[in-house]
């Protein structure tokens, strides 16, 4: 309610624009953010910046002050679940006319605009962030397990997980409560599916329907039950993700970059990284990693429309080479625009952005999968990495999840 | 008042009268007072009967999110839910925790409001560390319950050292333990509260009629169940409907903060369900659906529980 009547008293302001982000407490890069903002507005005096943080919920509260027409004028959020319906439904602007007038266009990577575009043309928004999703081996527990290389294959990964359990290591930490569960599931489900069938399955949740799915959650099964991810994994979370890596405690895990910057310099030091082990038959030829252009990127909004000239400011200022590489040296993020800037503070982040062809790619599910299926396919998560839970039951607990979708 | 006195002569005469009110007087109080209410009426009608409306016409409606255009079902949201098995699971796994938690708590919270209504040595104190869950938010419980049932967390800890680690478990995300752990902590945190209202109310019992029992030859045991219990028997019946509407109605923000309904749908309740579908997955016909289901839930659960507990003497 706070927050409505702060939007109500911020839109009729034409001198201050608001923003309703993400960024702004304790997710990666929001220090260099607001660090901009004040740039920004020392930039651009009489021009005021007002921001609106939310974490997850943010789709949730927009969404409520859109339908009171109280909206903020520019979003900065991920293209995710409800966001994808936002172009349809009017609650944001198809930002192509804009991205071309402001002369933008060639500051956004390709593949970004790819996955920001929509079925009929439309550029949903300015696309900013972007995420590399690698698999991080810590060398230095790999060595002490006796294991001689990188695992590349299911087999070599069986094996090193039965050697790190021999020396009370955990092998492959994960989220298995939570979406690193769900990205790290849906990578090991593409094992044996070409792009085209992981975007049709993810799609119709049809799992049981197409051989490969069938094979890779086969595959998923095989490895969990061979003891590849760490205990109780279906219970932990992102947070217990990174707490078992960075201290330690666990020698493997699938991290986008957001992750990988927060390894401590010492676990760091003994980093090496790669992609997900292959089995044999895949679709793939090189282990996989998961990349993603569609993290934050600023929408309009209607309300936006009215203050298009202090919009374009803002959009145009954060698009300039140096506030991108800010964030690439400051908060080790990876962008969605072409830059040259790479990151030595974060060296991890370096590396995954240097991956290149040494490995392949699978399919981030996140544009497919209907908005209503999303969350309940995080919670079928849960299901499948529990010990014993058989390949047809974790079939039958994602389909589940498309129910009603 | 009316009064007859003897005048002299013996005649008898009515003392001063006072006029009864007449019908004009009667009629303008009432209207008047019909006036006044109106604010209260016309508040009572938006803000509660209204929503209770909204409720039965969003479940008629297709409306697949809050910016999205809306249609109308018609009982297609009825099909949708009933033939949905989440749907049976969250039915299912509400059963299970109104069956065991509410029980668990009236009878537990009775017996501890006795003992704290005997006055014990340090009984004041007593009451403050029951009321204590009452003081902590929501928020913070599901932490504390995070911290120790979490795969990394104090109970796995703790059995690892007495040598039980086989025991071990993901408490909050295995299937068999997950909706357990859920109960556990909704009796955890309502059974001081509980007992500090029937500590409360069994205060105020004259001490004769317990004294009378003793001398009887009762003990506590039978004082408590045979003598107080049928005194104070609508006032249990009154904290028995406020903790089953508190557990219908309220499990979902405990669900939310620590299981998501998981694993799977083991932990999935029917107030979360109607959480889950109105703000996760943005499908508000089947929610407003698992709503009314609810509201006759709840209105059955009351009128059974009325009649269980209908003082009967």
């Amino acid at each position: 309610m706070s927050g409505c009547s702060t939007l109500a008293s911020a839109d009729s302001d034409p001198g201050t624009l608001v923003v309703h982000t993400q960024l702004g407490t304790t997710a990666p890069g929001s220090p260099t953010y607001t660090a901009a903002v004040k740039d920004f507005e020392k930039e651009n005096p009489g021009l005021r910046v007002k921001n609106l943080v939310n974490g997850d919920d943010l789709p949730q509260v927009y969404e409520t002050s859109r339908l009171a027409r109280k909206e903020p004028d520019v979003v900065m959020v991920n293209l995710y679940d409800k966001t994808l319906a936002w172009t349809d439904v009017g609650a944001t602007v198809d930002v192509k006319d804009y991205l071309d007038d402001w002369g933008l266009r060639d500051r956004v990577l390709p593949a970004a605009l790819t996955e920001w575009t929509d079925d009929e043309g439309r550029i949903r928004a300015f696309p900013y962030f972007a995420a590399n999703w690698p698999v991080a081996f810590n060398t230095h527990l790999l060595d002490r397990a006796g294991v001689g290389a990188i695992p590349t294959t299911g087999d070599q990964l069986i094996g090193a997980a039965r050697k790190l359990r021999a020396k009370g290591i955990a092998p492959v930490t994960v989220g298995g409560n939570d979406w690193t569960g769900q990205k790290l599931l849906a990578q090991i489900i593409q094992t044996f599916l070409t792009p085209e069938e992981a975007r049709q399955v993810y799609t119709t949740g049809d799992f049981s329907g197409s051989r490969g799915a069938r094979a890779g959650i086969d595959y998923f099964v095989t490895l969990r039950d061979a003891g590849v991810f760490a205990d109780k994994a279906q219970g932990l979370t992102s947070d217990s993700m990174t707490t078992q890596y960075n201290t330690e405690a666990a020698a493997i895990q699938s991290a986008m970059s957001s992750a990988l910057a927060k390894v401590p310099a010492k676990t760091a030091g003994h980093t090496e990284i790669g992609g997900w082990p292959l089995a044999p038959g895949a679709a793939h030829e090189k282990p996989t990693i998961l990349r993603s252009f569609t993290l934050i990127g600023f929408w309009i909004s209607p309300n936006g429309v009215r203050k298009l000239s202090s919009v374009e400011k803002f959009v145009r200022f954060m698009y300039r080479p140096d506030i991108v590489s800010r964030f690439i040296t400051e908060s080790g993020r990876d962008m969605a625009l072409v830059t040259d800037t790479v990151s030595k503070d974060f060296p991890l982040v370096a590396e995954a952005q240097q991956l290149g062809d040494r490995v392949g790619q699978a399919l981030l599910p996140d544009l497919y999968v209907p908005p209503t299926a999303t969350q309940p396919l995080i919670t079928a998560t849960s299901t499948a990495f529990t010990r014993g839970t058989s390949a047809a039951s974790v079939r039958s607990a994602l389909e589940s999840a498309y129910r009603t979708a | 008042m009316t009064m007859l006195s003897s005048a002299p002569g013996g005649a008898s005469v009515r003392g001063p009268v006072t006029p009864p009110p007449s019908a004009s007087v009667t009629k303008r109080r009432t209207q008047g007072g019909v006036i006044l209410a109106v604010p209260a009426l016309a508040w009572y009608l938006v803000f509660m009967v209204g929503p209770l409306v909204a409720i039965f016409v969003i479940a008629a409606l297709h409306w697949p999110g809050m910016l999205q255009p809306v249609s109308f079902a018609g009982t297609g949201n009825i099909s949708a839910v009933l033939d949905d098995p989440v749907f049976w699971d969250a039915v299912q796994n509400t059963a299970v925790q109104l069956v065991v938690a509410v029980p668990l708590m009236i009878v537990g919270a009775y017996m501890l409001g006795y003992y704290v209504a005997q006055k014990p040595p340090g009984h004041r104190v007593l009451r403050y560390l029951l009321f204590i869950p009452g003081l902590i938010s929501t928020p913070a419980k599901a932490m504390v319950f995070y911290a120790v049932l979490s795969p990394d967390g104090l109970l796995n800890g703790a059995l690892d050292k007495v040598g039980l680690g086989s025991m071990t478990d993901a408490w909050l995300a295995s299937p068999s333990t997950a909706l357990g752990s859920l109960i556990l902590l909704d009796v955890w945190s309502g059974i001081g509260f509980t007992a500090v209202l029937f500590a409360a109310r069994l205060g105020s019992v004259p001490d004769e009629i317990g004294e009378a029992a003793q001398l009887d030859g009762a003990g506590h045991w039978r004082a408590m169940w045979r003598i107080h219990f049928p005194v104070i028997r609508d006032f249990v019946g009154v904290v028995t409907m406020l903790q089953f509407l508190w557990t219908l109605f309220g499990s979902a923000q405990n669900v939310l903060l620590l299981t998501q309904g998981g694993p799977g749908s083991s932990s999935t309740t029917l107030s979360f369900l109607v959480y889950q579908k109105a703000f996760i997955a943005a499908d508000l016909g089947y929610s407003q659906t698992v709503g009314v289901v609810l509201f006759l839930v709840g209105l059955a659960g009351l009128l059974t529980i009325r009649r269980v507990f209908r003082q009967n003497y």
